[in-house]
Order: C-alpha cells, then structure tokens, then sequence
C-alpha cells in the first residue's frame, strides 16, 4: 500500500525520512530498526469500552452527512466541546461479530470477548480465545517496561448467585498472546506503581537488586522445562510451556529494563504522587469512575509519552456488572436496575452514555494536549471507544457504538460512516491492517475516509 | 393461529388436568387471587387453563430440543375421560415431576386426550386436593412404542422428532446429532429424563426415559449397547495437571517457612477462572505473564522476609573471616573490640564475650576460644541442610544431587550470604516442582496413583496445603496404601482441616459475591461486613461439624441446629448465650422453620440482586448446589427476552410465578421445581432474618408442592428434598470436583458407575465421614485413567 510522506510523518517522529516507501511494518517492527529503543516512533494504542450496551438513537447525531454532523445533542457531544471532532470517525449500524461469527452464549459475555478481538468466541465455556488487539500490538513492538495495560474503572466481575458450573467470565476484553484471559484492573496505584518502579530510586544503577535476583532465578528455572516438559502427557506440557514461556517473557522484561536505563532519556520521572492515586480492589465494585478515568489519562498519557507502555485499554466496567454512577447523581446498578429497564430509565441511561463519552474525551483531550516528536501524543496513536451491546435491554448485538480516533496509517477523520449490519470485526481489521499488523484475517476493510 | 393435533391438546389437558384437578372441587372459581389466603391450604402456583384461549403467537423452535412452545388449540378439546393417568414421581436422580397428585388406576394410552374438566374461564390458583405421596407406574412399554405413540395423555417423541429422529420443522429437533446429549446413553437418558417431553419433563421418567433412549440409541441412531450398560466400565478419566491454586500457595508457604504468605494473599487475585466452582481443575488454572509476573515479585518479597527473620538458614551464621565489613578500629591481631555485641556483629550469635575490654587488646571470644581461631561455621553443607529441609517438602519429594547442586550453585554466585538464601527461596518457589502438582509420567496407562501422588491429592482435598511429614515418608516407604484409612482419620482430625472450610465450603457454597450493601439492611457496611463474615463462619463450621462426627450427610440439610455466635442468633432471631467471637451449636425452634444449610443465612443471602431477592435464585440455589438438580438456564434468545420483559413488569411476584407456572410456555416445565423452593424461602429476608411480610407486602404464606408433596414451611421442604435421596450423590459430586481437580458429571456413565461404587461400598446410610474416607479410597480417587476431562 502507499503511503503519503505525509501521513507517514505524522505517525512517526522526524528522522525516518528514508524509510518512506516501506510498509509500516517494515519500519516500525524492525528490531534492528535504529529507533528501537526511541520511545515515541511506535505507534501507540488506547481503547475504552462500556458496558451493558447503549441507547443507540441517542448516542449517535440523528442526521448528518457523512463530513457535516453536529454532535450537540448526542452521546458524543464531549467530543464537539473539547474540539476533538476533527480527531475522530463515527461508525453506526454495525453488528457485533458474535453475531455473526455465531457465538453461542451469554450475550454479555460473547459480546465482550468479541469486541477488541473482532473474532466470535464460539461458546462463553470457551477459556480460550485469539489475542486481543492492544495484545497484538504490544507483542510486535519492541518489549517496553510494562508490556501493556488493561485498567477498567469498576473491575467487578458479574459472579452468578448459583453455582452454576462454569461462569462465563464478563470482563472478557483483553486476551493475551496464548489466547488467555486478562483481567482487569482497577487498582489504578499499583498499576502506577508498575510503570515507575525503580525509577528515580537508584539513578546510579541500571538495576536494582530484586530485579538481579530474579534474572539469576529466572535462569536457572530453565534448566527443568525439557526434562519436565518431556515426562508428562501433551496436554500437560501445554500448561507447563505456558508458564515457561511467561517465566521467559518475564526474564525478557527485566532485561529491557535493566539495559534501558531511563535516567539517560530523562523523560521518566514520576508524574504525581502515588497516594493520590485511587487503588479500588481488583474484582470489587467502584460506584465513582470519573476521577479514577482522569487521573487513568494521566497516568496513560504520560506512560506514552516515555515509551513504558505502548497499549492501554480503559474498561469503564465489565459487562453486566454494577457500577452506580453515583458521579452523575445516578445510585442504582447500572446492569440489575437499568440496563433492563430501558424504558424506565431511559434518561438515566442517557446520562450514562454521555458521561462514558466524556471519559474517553479526557483521555483524547490530554492526549492531543500533549506534544510528542513533530506533532500531539495524537499522532500515531489509534484510539477506539464504543460497546459491545447495542440495545442492552435486549441483548442485541446490533448498532452497536463504535468510534475510532487518533491519526495513525491513512485514517481520515471528521466523518460519520453508517451501516446497516455490517460485522464490526471489518472496523477492528482495517485497524490492524493501518496500524500494520500482519494478521486480518482477510476481512474486508472499512472506509476510513 | 396454529393448529394443531389433538395430540398437543393432551400434552397441554394433561397439565391443565394436572394442576386444575381441584378445580372441579374448589367453590373457588371466582377467586380472583392467585393465592388462597385461608391458611393451612397450600397452594400451587399454578393456574387452570382457559379453554379455547387464544395463545400468544410464540417463537419458532429453534433446532436444539429444549424450547418448543406448546401452542393452545383454538377449537374446543373434547372432553377428558376421568382416569388419565400421570406420570409418576419415582424418586431418582431425574427430573422434577409437575405437581401431579392424581391418583390413577392404570394407564392407558388415550390418542384422543383430554380437556380441562374445570369448568372455571379465569385463570386462578387452586388449591391442590391432597396429594397421593405414593409413586405411580411410569408408562410401560417397549422403547420403540414409546417413543412413537402418544403415552398416557403425552404427546408422543414422533410427533416432534419424527419417527426416524430427523426432526420436524417447528416442532422438535434432529435427535440423531445431538451433541453432548448423545454422547453417551446415560447422557441421552438424562436428557430425556430430566426435559422431555417439553412442558412435562416427568412424563418419561426412570424406566421410561431408560427405554426410549435405547431405542433411540439403537434403533435410530444404529449405535450399539455395549460398554453402554455395565457399570464395569473401571476408570477411563484422569485430571488435567494443575499448578497450586492461591490457597494452596499460601498455605504451603505458611506451612514450610511459618512466615512471609501474606504476600501471596496481598499480590495474587483470586482465582476467578474455576470450573465446577472449584479452583482445582488444571484447565482454569493458568499462568499468565502478568499472574507469573506478580508471582515471582511476591515470592521475592516472601524470601526477603524470611531471610531476614531468620526463618531458613538459621543456624548457618556468616564467616569468621575476611568477607565480612570489619567496624573502623577492628583488626584481627590486635583490639578487635569494646563490647560484646561488637564481637556478635563479626562473629555472629556464637560471640558470647570480649575478653580484655578494658586493655588495647581485647579478643573476641567464642565459647571458651577467640573468635578468629574458631572454625568458620561450614556454610554449605549448612545450606544444603537448610536447602534440602525446605526444598524436599515443598517438592514433596527429595531433591535429586543435581537439583541441590544448583540451587548451592545459586547461593554461592549471589553478592552474600542473605543475598544467597533469598536466591534460593525463590528459586525453589518458582519451580514447576513447587508451583504445578506433577503427574509422575504421561498418563499413557491406567494405573493407581503413587503414593507421593496420593499424598498430594489427599493432603490438597483436606488440608488446602502439602503432604506432611508422616504423608511424606509413608509415601516415601510405599507404605500409604496400606494405612490409607487410619492416615485419613489422622488428616480429618489435625488441626489443618480446619482450612477444609475456604477449601471447599467457600467454592461449593459460593460464599462469595454478595450485592448486599449495608444500606439494605439498615446497618452500616462494617456491620453487614461482620455478619457476613460470621455466616460465613457458620457455614464452615457446621459443614466441618457433620463431617467430623460422621454425621449422616443428608443432615446437612435436615439438622434443627446451627452455630451461632451471638450477633447471628439476634439476626436470626433465636436466643443463644454464645458471645461474640464463640459459635455455639444452638437448636432452632421448630416455628423458627430453620433447616440444614438452605436456610443459612450464606446461602440465603446470594439471591439478592442489588434491589430484591429473587425468588428464582432462591430456588436454583440449593437445587444445584445441594441436590445437583438445577435445570439448566433457557439459551434461547427469544425466551431471555421473555424474562427480560417479566422481570420489568410491573407485577407482582406471585403473579409472576403463576405466570411461569402456565404450560402453555415452555418456563413450567422447569420452574414448576424451581419456584416452590424459591418461594418456601420467602419467610426469610434479604439476608435470611425473619420478615413479617412475603415480597409483595402480602402476609406470609410459604407452602407449596413439590415432587407431589405438600410442605407448610422450609422445614418440611427439607424433608421433602432429602427424601428424594439425591443430597448423597450431589455432595460426593461436588466433592470429588474438588478433589479431584477434574469436572465429575451424573451425565457421565463412568462418574455415575463410580459415585454408585462408593454408595455401595459403604452399604447404607452412611455417616459424612465414612462417606468421605470411601470417596478417598474408593477407584475413582486412586486410579488415574488415560483420557483428560
């Protein structure tokens, strides 16, 4: 594919000047590239999602052409009012791939394990699945000090009241490399905790001793993988490898850090105190997102801007689970008391839907305000914001919300693309496709202009 | 509008007949509530039928046999005759039975069935003639007529599956692949024993469902019987290998080194992905990058605080030469120091004076020699001593010469001698010899566990933790098996089994989850939070009690007493003296209609859903946990929606639950088990108190029917379930789930053989304790097959 000089500046920072005419992938993957170690060459990624599906005639402007929308009055207005509109598409009338990738099951659960995927879980029994978008980007970046991260506002995993025999997990977003579920993450602190750690503690060294410790363990550990991997059964040496190859990653990891001292680049110091972080538990239920998301944009966009992780994910919270909103004066559990009472409480869950828009505003907002090589932290970053669910009440997978942002491969924004049922896995591919990823599964792509 | 055969007309006159049998005795039929209020009549929540009512158009069946809607025939049905027979209520494993007390005489197939003989037009709850307790005859005959004419008043499998099995469209689906359901012939039996026919799942029960699923099996699908009957089939199954769970991680490490656990309890999330409801199946157990990553950094944290304390390596005190940092003004030859504690800080503990302090040359002594002439302490073979002490039990086996080398190999490569034993700490923490419980070869034959595999398994399902000592070396001489019972007894009576509790309570309960906030209580949330925890409490303890007592297990559900501490009998009303942190066995009253585990207040309290308590979770509940009879939840979208559109209504619940109980939909032929239960319960509040009203402010009034019996109250509900005789088979489910980290399923003919075994083994009504230390020694827990479940 061609790519403008152009475009191709803006998603990188200057100097790689003689690279145009290479595919992306070429230049960015590259490990012997010259600018592996550079943070802000690489493209960056960031999604949010809601939960429990929307109202999907509001959420969208109801008229419109495809370049003249207005957004005052919908969901989205957030975007319009910090002058984010020219930094994003609007795609309506997609189906969840789910649906028509023939997922079978709870419909929370399929619809979120499809979303960042754009693959149909084929059964919510399924414990495994393929890698998740952000999952995939970060795996062919160069390894960064936190490989990744999935924050969710209220991280609360929808439990059954029964024990019925398999729990369909419903904070299924994110999927790592092997196809295995990661889990969410509310503790925002400790997250904070992981992006600077021994930074600033010891600028003499490029590695503390913990870290020593564990590189020496870590490989030692190695010594055991082919002789046990050998005495047990084929099925078995799949959990065994597994957890060799995360004893591996891990080692990886420590290695990076250890050779990429950050007090050379200077740029990774501790953005704010970490006692004034919120830390809710992993798992438990947080009534109150609109803090924990901005101070989550900061803490996003400043791990960005030094290259301690390229993928983050924010979950406003996982499906069918209960976040109160009590930051919008709404006390209720959004799944139980709202998103099956539409009509009840239809207003409310309007409210819901634009203040969803205006956490994923922030985010885009500190990120555009932030500049980074030639041009924004804007540039070169692909953003993505939408549900799984369309008519949440229902359990429809259809009209679903979906956006994408950021400036990254030739994506145009400031337009409004309507369908009438088109799989959003299309959407999710083409993403792969611009970012330059190797696999898309051969779907058709959208227009991105 | 449908129209069908007259066929249909029976399935649904039978229901009618079943449920409005009273009607015709009954002056009730103007009585436009859906419950008597007379007390002492126990209702059924289940309403007569409205002939030649127009049915709400329902959906088009999908291909998989569970929802086809019965549509109600607009002509007038023919009259019924009088002695229709219903399908009986044999106590099994297999399905719940309509409330169906109609006594018969024989059973006749009748192609031209019924109509409802009450003449009533609305729609009303009836109250039930007294029941016939004793079970019925289930419809004779061979599987073939079975399955192709209408029995009794059913509709016949032909009808809807057409008499190939190809199914026919918009009535029933293709048998002849069906999945799961037909991978065995008990699963088929199952099936059709627990669902079919739709809206009147006892129709073909027990010898029925056995016959029809042969015929399925060998006539239409052309399979053949053998291995399908015999309950030889030995063991075929074995486990998936799994790594320690959280619990377990922390109990081991408590167990090996008595310190530095909470940091495993503090970094590891809880583990979320468990199969069966348990934390022991391989499968769900995974190790991630980022779980591997919070483990190893917990496990450094662990050694640090170890070492430091001095819990491993103790007694390997440092060098007495020249590594150490010597204080300023120490040298060898001449004052090496001024006070005693100087002396320690170079020589270690063994210092124990500084002779000559006053003079310029004062020696460090040690014992009754200068320090620096003594030997220096051999480090190594210290280490090793300490290496091989921790590593053997944490590998529950001895480490090899190789393995010891190493890890000696890593101490003497760290910067020091502290440095060095947190190397191997986390060393040994890390290993997959700690970390997964390693089968000892591919599991390619069938065979007995080992005994060190035993040891593992047996001290995991008790103790949450690993084999020790004694389990050790009885595995280590061979000699387990031959003391496997008395080492049983010896691990139910050590104090480790009070851990059995979080173990296996905790999951099997679901002791977890909880949308109660203290604002629903009127409490605040550290008062919710205490009570919760007692409840908790009190479940454990009353399990553990019946277990240790060798107490019949179905008195886990039918004992008159629990133990309560004081802040629980207040909530539960009852007087207790136990203060506040004692749990007391306390007997319940008998108005206080508390029975067993499903009137703990744990087990009440999961059904509320954030604003009220359901009354279908309160039924689904006990039925899957305690009895293994739980239908399963409706897959289909359409009836989702239905839900969906009962829950939003503006109704009251017994309005709904006549609503559910109508077999004109397809909700009755599950809900009619389920919603008794569920409503018994409705004396109890949100979190199991006593309440004055039921859940729409009417006065109370729990009764109901099930399996054909009245019950007034939950405590005659209990004996209602405990005498269908399933709690036994459920529990030993449950349990060896847990045991034996790999899904156990009724379904299945080898786990049914094999549960069967045990239940013989044992000969009778058999004690918690008994039945447990049979589970344990029994094939199933100490043969380990060839195919991964």
């Amino acid at each position: 594919m061609k790519i403008s000089r152009r475009s191709f500046l803006r998603s990188t920072t200057c100097g790689v000047g003689t690279m145009v005419g290479l595919p992306l992938l070429e230049v960015m993957f590259k490990s012997e590239s010259a600018f592996a170690d550079a943070p802000g060459t690489f493209p960056r990624f960031f999604a949010m999602y809601v939960p429990n599906g929307i109202i999907e005639e509001k959420w969208y402007p109801e008229s419109g052409t495809k370049r003249e929308f207005d957004l005052s009055g919908s969901a989205l207005a957030a975007f319009q009012e910090r002058g984010l509109k020219n930094d994003i598409s609007l795609y309506r009338g997609l189906t969840n791939e789910c649906d028509p990738g023939g997922s079978r099951g709870n419909p929370h659960m399929i619809a979120i394990s499809s979303w960042l995927t754009g693959r149909a879980l084929p059964s919510d029994r399924d414990q495994m699945h393929v890698p998740s978008l952000d999952q995939e980007i970060a795996d062919a970046l160069p390894r960064t000090k936190v490989h990744s991260l999935q924050l969710a506002g209220n991280s609360e995993l929808d439990r059954p009241n029964n024990n019925v025999y398999f729990n369909p997990l419903k904070n299924a977003l994110n999927w790592d490399r092997s196809g295995r579920l990661l889990p969410l993450k509310s503790e925002l602190r400790s997250e904070f905790a992981r992006l600077y750690a021994g930074i600033n503690e010891d600028p003499t060294s490029n590695i503390d001793r913990r870290s020593a410790l564990k590189l020496s363990v870590l490989d030692d550990v190695k010594e055991d993988r082919q002789r046990l991997i050998n005495r047990v059964g084929a099925s078995d040496a799949q959990r065994l490898e597994e957890y060799f190859n995360s004893l591996r990653d891990l080692e990886l990891q420590i290695e990076a850090l250890a050779n990429n001292n950050p007090s050379e680049g200077g740029q990774c110091t501790r953005p704010m105190e970490e006692a004034d972080i919120p830390n809710p538990q992993n798992g438990s239920r947080n009534n109150a997102i609109r803090d924990h998301a901005k101070i989550a944009a900061q803490i996003t966009v400043q791990a960005f801007s030094c290259g301690l992780t390229h993928a983050v994910t924010y979950c406003a919270g996982g499906e069918a689970a209960g976040c109160e909103y009590r930051d919008i004066g709404i006390n209720t559990h959004f799944h139980n008391s709202i998103s099956h009472n539409r009509s009840g409480r239809y207003d409310q869950w309007v409210r819901i839907d634009a203040f969803h828009a205006e956490l994923c505003a922030e985010f885009m907002y500190q990120m555009k305000h932030t500049p980074h090589g030639g041009g924004t932290l804007l540039d070169g970053t692909a953003v993505l914001f939408g549900s799984g669910l369309g008519n949440g009440d229902r359990h429809q997978h259809t009209d679903i919300a979906m956006m994408v942002g950021g400036h990254f491969g030739r994506w145009q924004h400031g337009r409004y693309h309507r369908f009438n049922g088109r799989s959003h896995a299309d959407v999710i591919d083409t993403i792969r496709q611009e970012i330059g990823l190797p696999n898309n599964y051969g779907r058709n792509t959208v227009p991105i202009s | 509008m449908l129209v069908f055969g007259f066929r249909w007309v029976g399935v649904l006159a039978l229901v009618v007949l079943l449920c409005a049998c009273g009607g015709s005795n009954s002056s009730e039929g103007d009585n436009s509530e859906l419950l008597p209020t007379e007390p002492g009549v126990s209702p059924t929540p289940v309403p007569t039928l409205e002939p030649g009512a127009s049915p709400t158009p329902l959906p088009a069946p999908t291909s998989t046999p569970t929802a086809i809607p019965i549509p109600l025939p607009s002509e007038q049905p023919t009259p019924v005759p009088s002695e229709t027979p219903s399908p009986s209520p044999t106590p099994t494993l297999a399905p719940p039975v309509q409330p169906t007390p109609i006594p018969t005489a024989s059973a006749e197939p009748t192609p031209e069935p019924s109509a409802p003989p009450s003449p009533t037009p609305e729609p009303s709850l009836q109250p039930m003639p007294s029941p016939e307790p004793t079970p019925q005859p289930t419809p004779g005959g061979d599987g073939e007529s079975l399955y192709k004419l209408a029995s009794g008043s059913s509709a016949s499998c032909a009808s809807c599956h057409a008499e190939d099995g190809s199914g026919v469209a918009g009535r029933g689906g293709e048998i002849l692949n069906c999945g799961t359901n037909c991978n065995s012939l008990s699963a088929l039996e199952s099936k059709i024993a627990l669902s079919m026919p739709i809206g009147n799942a006892a129709a073909c029960d027990n010898d029925c469902a056995q016959a029809v699923a042969r015929y399925i099996w060998t006539a239409l699908m052309g399979k053949s019987l053998d291995g399908q009957l015999s309950c030889d089939v030995g063991i075929q199954k074995t486990s998936p290998m799994r790594r320690l769970n959280k619990t377990e991680i922390v109990n081991a490490v408590h167990d090996t080194f008595g310190i530095g656990s909470e940091h495993f309890a503090t970094s590891l999330a809880d583990e979320t992905e468990v199969v069966g409801g348990f934390a022991t199946v391989g499968t769900a157990l995974t190790t991630s990058r980022e779980w591997t990553e919070r483990y190893l950094d917990a496990a450094t944290s662990v050694a640090e605080d170890i070492v430091a304390v001095g819990e491993f390596g103790m007694d390997c005190s440092a060098d007495s030469g020249a590594s150490l940092p010597f204080p300023p003004g120490f040298s060898l030859d001449g004052d090496q120091c001024n006070t005693t504690s100087q002396c320690r800080s170079v020589f270690g503990q063994s210092a124990n004076d500084c002779a000559n302090s006053g003079a310029s040359n004062s020696i460090c002594m040690c014992g009754g020699a200068p320090c620096a002439d003594a030997t220096a302490v051999d480090n190594e073979a210290c280490v090793k001593t300490a290496l091989t002490q921790s590593g053997n039990a944490l590998f529950r086996r001895p480490l090899s010469e190789a393995e010891v080398n190493r890890f000696i190999g890593l101490y003497t490569a760290a910067n020091d001698h502290d440095s060095g034993l947190q190397h191997i700490i986390v060393a040994l923490l890390t290993s997959p010899n700690f970390l997964f419980v390693l089968p000892d070869d591919e599991r390619e034959t069938i065979r007995k566990l080992s005994d060190r595999e035993l040891a593992e398994r047996l001290s995991l399902a008790l103790w949450g933790s690993l084999p020790d000592k004694r389990l050790l070396e009885l595995a280590a001489s061979g000699s387990l098996y031959e003391v496997l019972d008395s080492e049983i007894d010896r691990m139910l009576d050590d104090p480790k089994f009070d851990r059995f509790g979080e173990g296996f309570v905790a999951p099997w309960l679901g002791l977890g989850g909880y949308l109660i906030e203290g604002s629903d209580l009127n409490v605040s949330d550290e008062d919710w939070a205490l009570l919760l925890e007692d409840m908790r409490t009190e479940s454990k303890l009353f399990v553990a009690h019946i277990i240790k007592n060798n107490l019949p297990v179905n008195e886990l559900y039918t004992a008159d007493y629990s133990f309560l501490n004081s802040r629980l009998a207040e909530h539960y009303g009852v007087e207790s003296e136990a203060g506040e942190s004692e749990f007391k066995l306390t007997y319940f009253p008998r108005e206080a209609h508390r029975r067993g585990l499903m009137t703990h207040g744990s087990v009440l309290a999961k059904a509320y859903d954030g604003t009220k308590t359901s009354v279908v979770k309160r039924g689904v509940v006990p039925l899957e946990a305690f009895s293994c009879g739980a239908p399963e939840p409706p897959d289909d979208p359409e009836i989702e929606n239905a839900v969906n559109d009962q829950a939003a209504a503006d109704k009251t619940e017994k309005e709904k639950i006549a609503e559910r109980a109508d077999p004109a939909q397809p909700c009755a032929g599950c809900h009619a088990v389920i919603d008794p239960v569920g409503w018994v319960f409705t004396e109890f509040g949100v979190a199991g108190e006593r309440v004055a009203q039921d859940p729409d402010g009417d006065p109370l009034n729990t009764g109901g029917v099930l399996y054909g019996e009245m019950f007034a109250d939950a405590y005659e509900m209990a004996a209602v379930i405990a005498d269908r005789g399933d709690f036994e088979t459920c529990f030993a489910t449950k349990f060896l789930i847990h045991s034996l980290g790999r899904r156990v399923d009724k379904h299945s003919r080898e786990d049914n053989c094999a549960i069967e075994n045990v239940v013989e083994s044992v000969g009778g009504p058999v004690g918690a304790r008994d039945f447990i230390k049979a589970m344990l020694q029994s094939d199933i827990s100490t043969v380990s097959g060839t195919i991964f479940e």
